[in-house]
């Protein structure tokens, strides 16, 4: 795995002076050094290496933000971004030591929703269950779409960091969804980016509606797991809650008879979302932890959401959907289409966290440890993808666990495996992640590009990426964070 | 009291599920309690499933399935849920050929089947939550 590159953070001011200026900017019950309150932020689920950060604190504004920011650039001290470390991938872990700035205590405010417009503007903590509770309560005729996590997990991390929820078959990436950030810079500079940039002072909450025709400057902070500045607010897109909707389980028999389901349903763009997984997850949802496959059964579950305005509406999404499966059965695929809100009373009502998102999977929390190769695929490779990952999980003896998703319409897809695992039991963590890393070899050959990168997989990638890419990649890096202070190490910086 | 074991395949967790719904209910019991009958339930394009009731157990079979059963009965899983969910009578449904029983001639076997299956079905169709908070409580 990739070595932690230690800096002594301390070399131009003492531990004690740093203590005394955030305790200064933040007061002191909002900052800690305490061992056993850094502890939790020292690792996550997976098996990225742990290292302890120096100092939490617990900002409650932007002027806190930027008084941290100029301070830390000065002194040249890590700041490392944090919600609520649910992330799989490391990505919270200070590995170089320093700050970890807690949003997920107090800048967890929903600041405005916007309904005539259609976008939310939030702190970076607010959480799936909050934004869900307080748009059913205040907004029931809204939306947002959530992914397959805890409704704990952070809503702005979700988005800045490209994640896919349960209305990706239809919007793609959620940071395609963004509207507009403000963020703060290595200089201590807040920059408002989209179409609330306009004004001097602090922007209306009615501006944050457009991200483009400017320039699009959000790219310097989306996917960069917060290497170039720290985001203290973010509006996402919010759309129309149809009154009417209806989910599909689509069983497929035959190990890859479940990538045409992705890719052709997907297309006929009426499915909200097609989220796909291996059989074998069905049954770990029904408390059968290490699941065995048996020969005849059907291989992938997959759910294909649909909604609509009216009966009629729906009925003829229905019937364009059933119709696209019976072509496939025609063409000679397996394929068996149900109603899963009928299905799940008969098989187990324990199968709805699938459902009713945010929610907490037991699929993904009945282990201490987790991990997995999440990426975003090219859509024909899929066959490809499930035969040779499904051959690693079985050389390894693990069970199959792949997760896929059909993204805007089938332009592309997700492709992830995933590993649950018990991290505290000796040797465990090394097997898994001999299997993962094989698993991330054969599926970045193949062209899967993952997100929410470990640095060992980041290492793996900068072999592969173009020069002229990695070499821009540097350039702006080194612009925005010339002190490297901005979550450090993350892609190997 | 009814045994039923925790079966690990798709078919055999639903029965299971569909089963247990009922397993404290005394006149469910004193229909299951040797009953002493093998069934196979095939669901089209799935596998076949025995269930085999023993005294007060009731077993599931995927693998080395029993020559001789007392009844077989194959349909699809749209038929099935049509059953579960009142939208099809089942006796019609064989009628209709949706349903496919071997050994239909058994009448009493078949009417104790209808009795168990389909009953304890369209139970947990109307009202699930029954059987999801049991569940929960086992596991806390």
């Amino acid at each position: 795995m990739t070595s932690i590159k230690e800096r002594n953070i301390y070399e131009n001011i003492s531990k004690e002076d740093v203590k005394a200026q955030l305790e200064s900017i933040f007061g002191k019950p909002n900052v800690t050094e305490k061992q056993v309150d850094l502890y939790p932020y020292s690792y996550d689920m997976t098996e990225s290496n742990p290292h302890m950060p120096d100092f939490i604190v617990i900002p409650e504004n932007e002027s806190q933000l930027v008084e941290l920011v100029k301070f830390c650039n000065k002194n040249i001290i890590p700041i490392v971004p944090y919600i609520s470390g649910n992330n799989v991938g490391g990505l919270t872990i200070p590995e170089q030591g320093g700050i970890i700035v807690d949003f997920g205590k107090k800048m967890n405010k929903i600041l405005h929703v916007d309904d005539e417009m259609m976008y939310a503007l939030l702190e970076p903590g607010v959480t799936f269950g909050q934004l869900e509770k307080h748009l059913e309560e205040n907004f029931p005729h809204l939306r947002y779409s959530y992914p397959f996590a805890p409704p704990y997990a952070g809503v702005v991390g979700n988005a800045i960091l490209s994640g896919m929820n349960n209305l990706s078959c239809k919007l793609g990436s959620m940071g395609d969804s963004i509207n507009g950030l403000e963020v703060i810079t290595a200089d201590g500079n807040i920059t408002r980016i989209g179409s609330c940039f306009y004004g001097k002072k602090e922007a209306d909450v009615k501006s944050w509606w457009s991200r483009y025709p400017m320039p699009d400057l959000m790219g310097l902070f989306i996917n960069w797991q917060g290497m170039t500045g720290l985001v203290s607010k973010c509006a996402v897109q919010l759309w129309p809650k149809p009154n009417f909707k209806k989910t599909y389980l689509a069983v497929t028999f035959g190990l890859t008879d479940v990538a045409s389901v992705l890719r052709e349903a997907g297309r006929t763009e009426v499915v909200d979302d097609i989220s796909a997984v291996s059989i074998e997850v069905v049954k770990m949802t029904v408390e059968l932890p290490e699941p065995k496959k048996y020969a005849n059964e059907p291989d992938f579950a997959a759910l294909l959401v649909i909604s609509a305005t009216s009966n009629k509406h729906l009925e003829a999404k229905k019937e364009i959907l059933e119709k696209t499966i019976e072509s496939l059965n025609e063409e000679g695929k397996n394929i068996v289409l149900a109603d899963v809100d009928e299905f799940s009373k008969l098989f187990s009502l324990r199968v709805r966290c699938y459902l009713d998102l945010p929610a907490a999977l037991l699929s993904l929390v009945e282990y201490s440890g987790l991990t997995w190769f999440g990426s975003y695929a090219p859509s024909h490779k899929l066959e490809e993808l499930i035969q040779k990952v499904d051959t690693i999980f079985h050389k390894h003896d693990i069970p199959s666990f792949i997760y896929m998703k059909s993204m805007k319409s089938s332009h592309y897809s997700i492709f992830r495996p995933i590993m649950r695992y018990k991290k505290f039991t000796e040797g465990e963590e090394e097997r898994y992640h001999t299997c993962l890393e094989e698993i991330t070899d054969t599926c970045i050959d193949l062209g899967c590009i993952p997100y929410k990168t470990p640095t060992w997989m980041t290492e793996k990638l900068r072999k592969k990426i173009n020069p002229g890419w990695l070499g821009l990649f540097e350039k702006v890096k080194n612009c925005l964070d010339p002190n490297n202070i901005f979550n450090p190490g993350r892609w190997n910086t | 009291m009814i045994n039923i074991e925790k079966a690990d395949d798709l078919l055999g967790i639903s029965v299971h599920n569909i089963l247990s719904y009922r397993k404290n209910e005394e006149k469910f019991i004193k229909l299951v309690n040797n009953w002493n009958k093998k069934l196979i339930i095939e669901i089209e394009k799935f596998y076949p499933l025995e269930v085999i009731f023993e005294g007060n157990q009731v077993r599931f079979k995927i693998e080395d399935l029993d020559e001789e059963v007392d009844l077989r009965i194959m349909m699809s899983l749209d038929t099935l849920l049509d059953i579960a969910f009142g939208r099809l009578n089942p006796i019609l449904g064989t009628t209709m050929r949706k349903v496919k029983i071997k050994g239909m001639y058994r009448l009493f076997t078949l009417l104790k089947f209808l009795r168990i299956f389909v009953k304890s079905m369209k139970m947990v169709a109307a009202n699930p939550n029954q059987n999801y908070y049991e569940l929960n409580k086992e596991t806390r």
